[in-house]
């Protein structure tokens, strides 16, 4: 049995007076997908934004690959090179081409030569489909496009977990699936993953256990199947049936 | 126009054309000097570290609410009896540097405004430290969308090298006024020395045309 990858432990945060994760206890083993679904405002994002210390937490413990998460520096600097975050509105570096956007991390961070990260960058857009584009700006590419490439972008640093904000929530429908297949394709590699969603679809078909959220608290984990044909919390019927019955 | 002849000959316009390229010298160093200075400034003030944000404020109130004369005479005089090394072309340099270094400082926060958070957040993400996160990611964005500001700055720091003829300098109105001393006659020569300023600020205008629209990024 192998340690889990993620541990958090006791996990609290306040903006303010606003308590917004509580008592957060959720551990992400190996090679598992889990997805974090509630309703907005219920601290999934937040959750998601702590594990590498974008949101720093006011009380309990998160261990990274046995790693406590250090304070804003250089260790902190070095672990999150470690965790692949993929964001809801991409954050492709604007003034870079997309192939600068990949090879950045690997270059600066890695230490890797240039030739090298750029035959690595191209193996990795070849698989999201963007090879042709390398040369374009970002701004040049739709959504889907921009976001598979901050995908490539994540994994060019050989990541231990993958971390997605709600990687589809400001895309045209039309483009949803592309990005979706893409993680889907991930998580049927063994990539470690926590994805924030509201893709139902995808939370039944990658993930291996689906976190509930309501209010900063976590209320139910369970299986996908077990969650979604017989939930336990009222909170968790409630919210299904909002979103399950049109 | 025999007087604009008698200017632009002879050992007059030797002193013109010397000072037009000290005037040039200084503006470009100077701004060199004042870019570095703005970056390092408008990164301190962004910089998690307290007492580096403090200080980055300290310095631009301070060489923003002092006259470029008076930091001038402060420097070239009080700054020779206190054991200042330097001498007086490059005092004149460091100081207009400094001074309009703060000014490029306060236009590059502004920049730094106008960059998403997004931006900087990515490339936290994947594990920049704070050097590079600013360095090559959002100094390089700023600095593109505040490139007018700049080339106005750019434009000041070259006209406002003129006040170190009060230290001695012999820059372009230096010369205009030894011209016409010597002609007894300031009117032809400062109507020289102004098309002069006109031409190098026109043509340097240009060029940041250019450069803008060179490194225009599309979002």
């Amino acid at each position: 049995m192998s340690e889990p990858l993620v541990v958090m432990d006791g996990v609290n945060k306040w903006f303010g007076d606003l308590h917004v994760l509580q008592d957060i206890d959720l551990t992400v083993d190996r090679r598992e997908v889990v997805v974090v679904i509630g309703p907005s405002g219920s601290g999934k994002s937040t959750l998601c934004r702590t594990i590498n210390r974008l949101e720093p937490i006011d009380k309990g413990t998160i261990l990274i690959d046995g790693e406590p998460l250090p304070a804003e520096g250089k260790d902190l600097a070095r672990l999150r090179a470690d965790v692949g975050m993929v964001f809801q509105s991409f954050n492709l570096f604007a003034h870079k081409t997309i192939l600068q956007n990949v090879t950045l991390g690997p270059i600066k961070v890695r230490g890797k030569s240039k030739d090298e990260a750029e035959s690595r960058a191209m193996e990795l857009l070849e698989r999201v489909g963007i090879a042709e584009q390398a040369g374009k700006m970002p701004a040049q590419l739709s959504g889907g496009q921009q976001q598979r490439v901050a995908i490539a972008r994540a994994l060019a640093m050989d990541p231990k977990v993958m971390l997605f904000d709600e990687p589809t929530s400001a895309l045209d429908p039309e483009m949803i699936s592309e990005v979706l297949d893409v993680m889907l394709e991930l998580a049927r590699e063994g990539t470690t993953m926590v994805v924030v969603t509201h893709e139902m679809g995808f939370a039944r078909s990658a993930a291996q256990r689906v976190v509930f959220m309501d209010a900063g608290r976590i209320v139910e984990v369970n299986t996908p199947d077990e969650f979604f044909n017989n939930p336990q919390t009222d909170r968790a019927q409630d919210f299904l049936s909002k979103i399950l019955n049109h | 126009m025999d007087r604009f002849a008698e200017i632009l000959s002879g050992p007059h316009l030797d002193l013109l054309i010397v000072g037009t390229r000290v005037t040039l010298y200084m503006a470009v160093l100077s701004y060199l000097l004042a870019f570095v200075m703005g970056n390092v400034l408008a990164a301190a003030r962004v910089s998690p570290i307290p007492v580096l944000q403090r200080a980055a404020m300290a310095y631009v109130s301070v060489f923003r609410n002092t006259p470029l004369i008076v930091l001038a005479f402060l420097f070239w005089y009080g700054g020779g009896r206190a054991g200042w090394p330097f001498g007086r072309l490059t005092t004149a340099i460091i100081v207009l540097g400094l001074y309009t270094g703060a000014y490029i400082a306060e236009s590059l926060r502004s920049g730094i405004n106008a960059v998403p958070p997004g931006q900087a957040e990515a490339a936290r993400a994947i594990g920049l430290p704070f050097t590079g996160v600013v360095g090559t990611i959002v100094l390089p964005q700023a600095i593109r969308t505040v490139i007018p500001p700049l080339g106005n700055l750019w434009i000041a720091n070259l006209k406002n090298s003129s006040v170190f003829l009060v230290i001695g300098i012999d820059e372009l109105t230096r010369a205009g006024r030894r011209i016409g001393h010597a002609l007894a006659d300031y009117t032809s020569a400062f109507i020289v020395v102004a098309l002069i300023y006109l031409a190098l600020v026109y043509g340097s205008a240009q060029l940041i045309k250019l450069i803008e629209r060179r490194l225009e990024i599309a979002r």
